[in-house]
């Protein structure tokens, strides 16, 4: 004899609960009821024909699919809930959100959650970079001319320093087939910037403070670095890949979470963008010794740069390292790689004209 | 058998009243925990695609774990009727969008204007569309006792409140939203049925205005304070004004939200969201269920076992993932 257990049946007529009794068969469920008439009564549903409509660790609801409306069957007993699994194949989602085991929902929780984490921090970087190196010259180009007829409109620009300061670039061996085009805008800001695909900008102020050619030298080398090693377009990419990433995995949860997450990973942007003006500084070195040109003109240009800018800023907060360190970076540089400079006569003219 | 066809068995005169009937939630923050993150783990896994069975199983665990009387709501709908919904509703956005596509692979900026006048016209006759056949499954999908909830409204009726009360509000600078709120509730609940029940709501533009004119007049002035008396006003105004009729009978619904208690439990919902950096939200949702079902009470005279079966079936889901998409809460 199968175990009967207490439940409720609702015949799809009347809002009616019904108490019956069932119990589990080969291939059917067994219902058991008394009639209106005190006569003991069984109906059969088959187990093909019966459906989860609900399921929890507390409450199985079944219904059997006959016509609209169907029958229905709630049962709370939990040694019932418990004999069902073996009657009844329980999905996986059931199996993992109802388990009693809360440590299981918590682990595969805490498992996906490290995967995030790692994914977010190496391998999401590792993609975006590979994708930003092979990203097609010709798109980057025209996307920063779009980008440096933006940046410059609504700026007051210095046709003759843009002109001088051009030629001067010219003097300079480097590697790399990008058409450089540099401009010098009128403004009180100590500046310089590199757009993807050549664009140079540079504010007067900066020119204004220096006092040798190897100065200026040094800049367009540090922002032509940025130009070759991609570094406008591998920022792109990183931003676009981490913000992406936030808001498909965060969006969803809560908008605080996702609000507290992009925030924090403005850290990490600013940390990327420490690693990549280290390595235009580092470029920017190599292309002045190739060039013969005395590397102590990078450590005079942030000297007058810190100068510029008296408040101090924790690294921490910053898109730049921390001025000292760059020149602490560029006097071991030069002791490590010595070289013979040679005057640049050329590069002195255009300099004194730009003056 | 009387199990199998008890629809003339009950004389409604007979019957004692019952007490208050309560709203009751069992389902505990963890097990609704549970649920999010697996939605979750599978929404990333599949890259979105889950995202109707999300759905869907959430409504699930959220209705199921809803009591009445001793019995559970009960959500029928599927994950793939749901994931049909998603891609009718999808193709409809696309299709709607198609001219201003269009208008930037040619660059044409008139056809951008073109398009544009067709996206906001077409969303604007789109939402009422999606209300209604939004209302339709999520109610036809819904049972207690295995009685059907259903939506009777036409289409046509929806639109018609729909499409001149927005544009009076445009017209009105916002102030004529009171009236259209007002008059789209009206409609909507007086078609829901539950069964043989109908409902009615009786709360007008007018008092609704009054609302949210004190809401914004002294939000600005308490530099927000005020908005926790504005909102449970709201709450309270809204469900109060809802009534339930059986038998020709109406009887009010019964809902009252203390400034205090409203306010200490917005305050500890917003640190559970805070602190946790919101992997609370499931405690959060759970806590506010019980919370309001505490204070909400159906009428007493009401007699929950006469229900009948009056509804038909409904499977079409893409007025319910339309709404979803756009964000807009039916009920």
């Amino acid at each position: 004899m199968h175990k009967v257990y207490k439940a409720r049946f609702y015949n799809g007529i009347l809002s009616k609960a019904f108490t019956v009794e069932v119990s589990f068969g080969e291939n059917e469920l067994t219902i058991f009821f008394t009639d209106n008439h005190s006569v003991s009564q069984q109906l059969v549903w088959q187990k093909n024909n019966i459906n989860e409509i609900q399921y929890s660790s507390s409450i199985i609801s079944l219904k059997y699919e006959s016509e609209f409306p169907s029958q229905q069957l709630d049962i709370t007993d939990p040694d019932f809930i418990e004999e069902y699994k073996n009657h009844f194949k329980v999905s996986a989602y059931n199996r993992i959100t109802h388990t009693r085991n809360r440590n299981m929902v918590l682990i595969v929780f805490g498992v996906f959650v490290s995967l995030m984490v790692l994914s977010y921090f190496f391998v999401l970087p590792f993609f975006a970079d590979i994708f930003a190196r092979n990203f097609p010259k010709d798109i980057e180009i025209s996307m920063g001319e779009k980008l440096y007829q933006n940046v410059l409109s609504g700026e007051e620009i210095d046709s003759a320093k843009t002109t001088n300061i051009n030629l001067f670039f010219k003097q300079m061996k480097v590697d790399g087939d990008y058409p450089v085009k540099i401009t010098v805008v009128e403004s009180n800001i100590e500046n310089a910037f590199a757009l993807p695909g050549g664009g140079i900008v540079v504010y007067d102020k900066i020119l204004n403070d220096m006092n040798n050619y190897d100065e200026l030298a040094a800049l367009l080398a540090h922002e032509y670095s940025h130009v070759q090693l991609k570094h406008a377009t591998r920022n792109i990419f990183r931003s676009l890949s981490g913000y992406i990433f936030i808001s498909m995995f965060f969006g969803d949860i809560t908008g605080v979470s996702a609000v507290i997450i992009q925030n924090a990973d403005q850290f990490r942007s600013l940390k990327y963008g420490r690693e990549l003006e280290h390595e235009a500084d580092e470029n920017g070195l190599k292309i002045l010794k190739t060039n013969k040109i005395e590397g102590s003109g990078m450590s005079q240009l942030f000297k007058n740069l810190k100068k510029g800018n008296e408040i101090h800023i924790s690294e921490y907060f910053s898109s730049h390292p921390d001025i000292d360190s760059r020149i602490d970076f560029v006097n071991e540089y030069q002791k490590q790689n010595p070289y013979t400079t040679i005057q640049n006569d050329s590069m002195k003219v255009y300099f004194d004209r730009i003056k | 058998m009387e199990i199998l066809n008890s629809e003339n068995t009950f004389d409604a005169t007979n019957i004692p009243p019952h007490p208050p009937v309560k709203l009751s939630f069992k389902g505990s923050g963890f097990d609704y925990f549970s649920i999010l993150i697996i939605n979750w783990i599978l929404t990333v896994i599949t890259l979105g695609l889950y995202y109707p069975w999300a759905r869907a199983r959430t409504l699930s665990f959220i209705y199921g774990n809803t009591e009445m009387e001793n019995s559970r709501f009960v959500f029928h709908g599927t994950g793939m009727q749901m994931f049909v919904g998603f891609i009718k509703a999808i193709v409809i956005l696309l299709l709607l969008s198609s001219v201003n596509i269009c208008a930037e692979i040619i660059n044409s900026s008139l056809l951008s204007i073109i398009g544009t006048f067709i996206f906001f016209t077409g969303l604007m006759i789109l939402i009422p569309i999606a209300v209604h056949g939004g209302l339709r499954y999520r109610l036809a999908k819904t049972t207690w006792r295995n009685i059907h909830f259903g939506y009777r409204g036409s289409k046509a009726e929806l639109i018609k409140i729909f499409i001149p009360g927005i544009i009076l509000t445009y017209v009105t600078g916002g102030v004529y939203s009171s009236w259209l709120y007002s008059d789209l509730r009206k409609y909507i609940i007086g078609n829901i049925r539950f069964g043989n029940i109908k409902f009615n709501y009786n709360g007008n533009g007018g008092a609704l205005f009054w609302i949210n004119f004190k809401g914004v007049f002294f939000g600005i002035l308490t530099l927000g304070i005020y908005l926790f008396w504005y909102m449970k006003n709201w709450i309270n105004y809204y469900i109060s004004n809802v009534d339930v009729e059986q038998n020709g009978n109406r009887y009010p619904v019964k809902l009252a939200v203390g400034i205090g208690e409203y306010f200490v439990f917005q305050v500890v919902n917003f640190f559970l969201i805070v602190f946790t950096l919101g992997l609370a939200t499931a405690w959060v949702k759970v806590r506010t269920l019980n919370f309001f079902f505490q204070r909400m009470e159906l009428p007493e005279a009401i007699n929950l076992d006469i229900l009948e079966q009056t509804e038909t079936d409904f499977n079409d889901a893409t007025g319910d993932d339309l709404l979803g998409m756009m964000d807009i809460g039916i009920i």
